[in-house]
């Protein structure tokens, strides 16, 4: 067995595993250049860094599961045995024995058609004798927090939700109880309530079992919550190390301070100017009921909400919250059950034909994933046009003048027009749907997570964008997030959405700093600031309010 | 439970494409100006034996009469005529051919052996070489298995049954003398002979078929073992064959054993020309025959038999996929 490397004795603080001199590189190009890392027994070690900085590259040349076409030097010690060394035989005995691993996506991480108990028995039986393997299975499932491990291990990885799916993988990933935990994103696709909790239930792992916990994670509050150091990563080589207090309160790397401040954390909120007029999109007692076998679904209950002329409605809430929906309604994609949705006098949910079209006209919608809302076949240019060709009469040089004038104002350079989605970064994708957005200057733009999918220095940069655009333009903006900092960052009105019900609305100054909602406080609680002594208290809140409710 | 309530869905539906495939059938070659009674009536065909030959197959009766009479004696049986001359047809009855004198029940058992040797022989060979080429292609995806394979399959997907059939007779054959030319021996006589009879009819049938499969296998095997929840099951530490066949292999039958189902409605088509290629008696010529000499009972018997055949072996995928994807069950 792999548990030579690491036993129970062990004294914390001794070395379970040494990262030294690790390159990666593909066709000679280094992805990962030269990182050494010290992980200890008791302690987490976040690999910082953005997309590209070869942080996820890195944990996976420790397992051996690189792409097929990396070349790895250096090496990788665990108790002295260089894995990369290592015979595959072997590298398979520390995958799950030694070593465990908690992926980002939960829902993509389970094969869809087996059960979550059988992903957690193949776990216990490649590492030696299952004997009472489902009496094991259920332990291991309650111990990860889930309330109740035979239903979970009965059920397909469709039937559970995204903070029950990340239990049971950490479940899987402590099941033969590992020396070292590797943790990459483990809460990047989950709800900030959520996202607590599995960061208490890592640390509950750190501190009971001494495992030590490699965290991968390009949030600087997950860091600041979590880690005991930090190593920063930039384009492959490390850029700053050492105690996480003191890198995230006295950062010396420029890179690292740069960081942190486009961590949108700033108490600012724009000033809550409103001109008396009336709004320009409007939702009087919405309903949207999905009928599903065996009962219905309220994806909203009841909404009012108005949202005027240059004002910016930041919509918040956790996933199944119905924020998502809300859009689609104004957007006149998703058909009201009952009540009424308004943009610019007319009501979307009965508009067909060319009214429903005018009233599109007059709508501009940013989806979180640029990747998937361009048109990959179309250049830049083609798609920025196509809602000028469908409803304006400009054509030829006064359309191509009018991309020209967008891609302007999304700060694209011109020739950018001639371009493909896929030669664009996700930041610069992002300003091209944004671009689309507003070709026809509409009234209302519904921007629906528009920087969850980019890495906070270039989210920072889109949302500085949106801000000057709206100052310029004026429109009124529906800005959905789940993320309360971005949030903070843009709107001037804030509506807090839960079981598709509104449970706070008010000026974003009064809602962000003193909610009245026990849950509006849960989420603030909930949300990570990247500074350790801070979050220590936020965290302390959050599980106070968390054992009211 | 819920999985019953799944098969007895099915089972429902599979009867109700039976019943409509018999009113089509039925309505198509019935309702055709060649009128069954003339035809059988004889020559000279006086209108007095014309009016006994209609009352004989029942055709004096209305349209719907006509149908309900042929669906009731697939349940029950039926009698042609009456008196001494009757002809009892038991159940299940799809008609009565009086070119052959005999029921097309029977008519369809005697051949069905050839068909079906020939069939699920092939059925089953271009699935597993389909499957097991593509499974080795994508394993060794840009290496010279890979292309050996694909280059294979690119010549199956392009030649014709006939072609590949003729060709395999005059090398096996003719040229080298292995396999015999044609022909059929029934497994209950001799089943070395009635295997030897039937490698060429199979390799025939299946070649292009086990082409398409390997090429779908290989592009689904590659998209599923590049899915994160692959790179999670070798995180946890199993061996590859597990990773692969557990978690890769059965993802992407999926969509394979779709195709299948589909594939089986077509094979008494390509089961016709291969009897003809091999010079089999077996169903498809039965039904040549029968369309030629416009034998509509026979005709319409046998498009009523292989609905029959493609609808069940369409439930038995159902079942399958609910076995590989749990999901179509539970939900």
């Amino acid at each position: 067995m792999s548990g030579e490397a690491g036993r129970r004795e062990d004294a914390p603080g001794d070395v379970v595993l040494a990262i030294e001199d690790l390159t990666v590189t593909f066709d000679g190009d280094p992805v990962v250049d030269g990182v050494s890392a010290v992980l200890r027994r008791g302690r987490v070690l976040a690999l910082v860094g953005e997309s590209g900085s070869g942080k996820s590259l890195t944990a996976m040349s420790v397992l051996g599961l690189q792409p097929g076409d990396a070349v790895v030097t250096g090496a990788v010690r665990l108790a002295g045995e260089d894995l990369l060394q290592a015979a595959p035989a072997r590298l398979r005995e520390v995958r799950g024995g030694a070593i465990g691993t908690v992926f980002q996506e939960p829902a993509g991480a389970f094969d869809p058609v087996r059960t979550v108990g059988s992903r957690l028995a193949e776990a216990v039986q490649a590492h030696g004798p299952a004997d009472g393997l489902p009496a094991r299975i259920r332990g291991l499932l309650a111990s990860a927090g889930l309330s109740d491990p035979d239903r979970t291990a009965r059920s397909y990885p469709h039937e559970l939700s995204g903070g029950q799916l990340q239990r049971a993988m950490i479940a899987t990933a402590v099941a033969n109880d590992p020396v070292l935990l590797i943790a990459d994103e483990p809460t990047t696709a989950l709800d900030v309530t959520v996202q607590a909790q599995i960061l208490d239930l890592l640390r509950r792992l750190r501190d009971e079992r001494g495992t030590a916990v490699l965290l991968i994670t390009h949030d600087m509050g997950v860091v600041a919550d979590l880690a005991d150091e930090v190593v920063v990563l930039r384009r492959g080589r490390v850029v700053e190390r050492g105690d996480v207090r003191a890198v995230l309160t006295v950062p010396q790397h420029p890179y690292t301070r740069e960081l942190l401040a486009s961590v949108p954390t700033t108490a600012r909120t724009p000033d809550a100017e409103q001109p008396e007029e009336a709004p320009v999109a409007v939702l009087r007692a919405a309903r949207v009921v999905h009928r599903r076998r065996g009962g219905e679904v309220r994806a909203l209950d009841g909404v009012d909400l108005g949202i005027r002329r240059g004002e910016v409605v930041g919509l918040v809430g956790e996933s199944g919250s119905g924020k998502t929906t809300l859009g689609r309604v104004l957007a006149g994609l998703v058909p009201l059950t009952s009540g009424a949705a308004e943009v610019g006098g007319t009501d979307v949910g009965a508009a067909r034909g060319r009214r429903l079209r005018a009233v599109r006209r007059r709508l501009g919608v940013v989806f979180q994933d640029p990747a998937s809302s361009l048109n990959p076949r179309d250049t830049v240019g083609r798609s920025i046009a196509e809602p000028l060709r469908l409803h304006s009469a400009a054509r030829g040089p006064a359309r191509a003048e009018r991309v020209r004038e967008l891609l302007d104002a999304v700060r694209l350079p011109a020739d950018a027009a001639g371009r493909y989605p896929h030669e664009l970064s996700g930041g610069q994708r992002q300003r091209v749907a944004i671009a689309r957005a507003l070709a026809l200057g509409p009234d209302l733009l519904i921007a629906d997570e528009p920087t969850s999918a980019l890495d906070v220095s270039v989210q920072a940069a889109v949302l500085d964008l949106l801000e000057d655009l709206q100052q310029r333009y004026g429109f009124a903006c529906l800005f959905i997030s789940h993320d309360l900092a971005v949030v903070r960052r843009l709107a001037h009105t804030v509506v807090v959405l839960r079981d598709g019900r509104i449970v706070e609305h008010g000026p974003a100054a009064t809602v962000l700093t003193d909610p009245a909602d026990d849950y509006t406080r849960l989420l603030l609680a909930a949300a990570p600031v990247p500074d350790p002594a801070r979050q220590a208290e936020r965290r302390a809140a959050f599980q106070r309010l968390a054992a009211v409710r | 439970m819920i999985a019953a309530r799944f098969v007895l869905g099915r089972l429902a539906g599979v009867l109700l494409v039976l019943l409509v495939v018999a009113a089509a059938t039925y309505a198509i070659f019935y309702l055709l100006p060649a009128d069954p009674a003339r035809l059988s009536c004889g020559k000279p065909c006086t209108p007095e034996n014309l009016q006994r030959a209609q009352q004989f197959l029942g055709l004096d009766a209305p349209w719907w009469g006509q149908l309900g009479q042929y669906l009731l004696g697939i349940v029950a049986g039926r009698t042609f005529g009456t008196g001494g001359g009757a002809i009892d047809c038991p159940a299940p009855c799809f008609g009565y051919s009086f070119q052959l004198s005999s029921t097309v029940t029977d008519l369809i058992l005697q051949r069905l052996p050839v068909t079906a040797s020939i069939a699920v022989g092939a059925a089953v060979l271009w699935f597993v070489s389909g499957v097991a080429g593509g499974t080795a292609a994508a394993l060794r995806r840009g290496r010279l298995a890979d292309r050996a394979i694909m280059t294979v399959a690119v010549a199956g997907v392009s030649a014709p049954a006939y072609l590949v059939g003729i060709l395999g007779i005059l090398l096996f054959g003719f040229a080298l003398g292995w396999l015999p030319t044609g022909g059929y021996v029934p497994l209950t006589e001799d089943p070395l002979q009635w295997l030897l009879h039937l490698l060429l009819p199979w390799a025939a049938l299946a070649f292009i078929s086990a082409a398409v499969y390997a090429r779908l296998t290989r592009a689904e095997l590659l998209e599923q073992l590049s899915l994160d929840h692959i790179r999670t099951a070798r995180a946890i530490g199993l061996s590859e064959p597990a990773v692969v066949v557990r978690h890769g292999l059965r993802n992407a039958l999926i969509p394979v054993v779709t195709v299948f189902g589909l594939d089986l409605g077509l094979l008494l088509g390509g089961a016709v020309i291969t009897e003809k290629v091999f010079s089999m008696q077996g169903l498809g010529s039965l039904l040549i025959t029968s369309i030629s000499s416009l034998d509509l009972q026979v005709v319409v018997g046998i498009t009523q038999f292989s609905a029959f055949l493609v609808t069940a072996a369409n439930l038995v995928v159902d079942l399958v996929y609910g076995v590989l994807d749990p999901r179509t069950v539970r939900r």
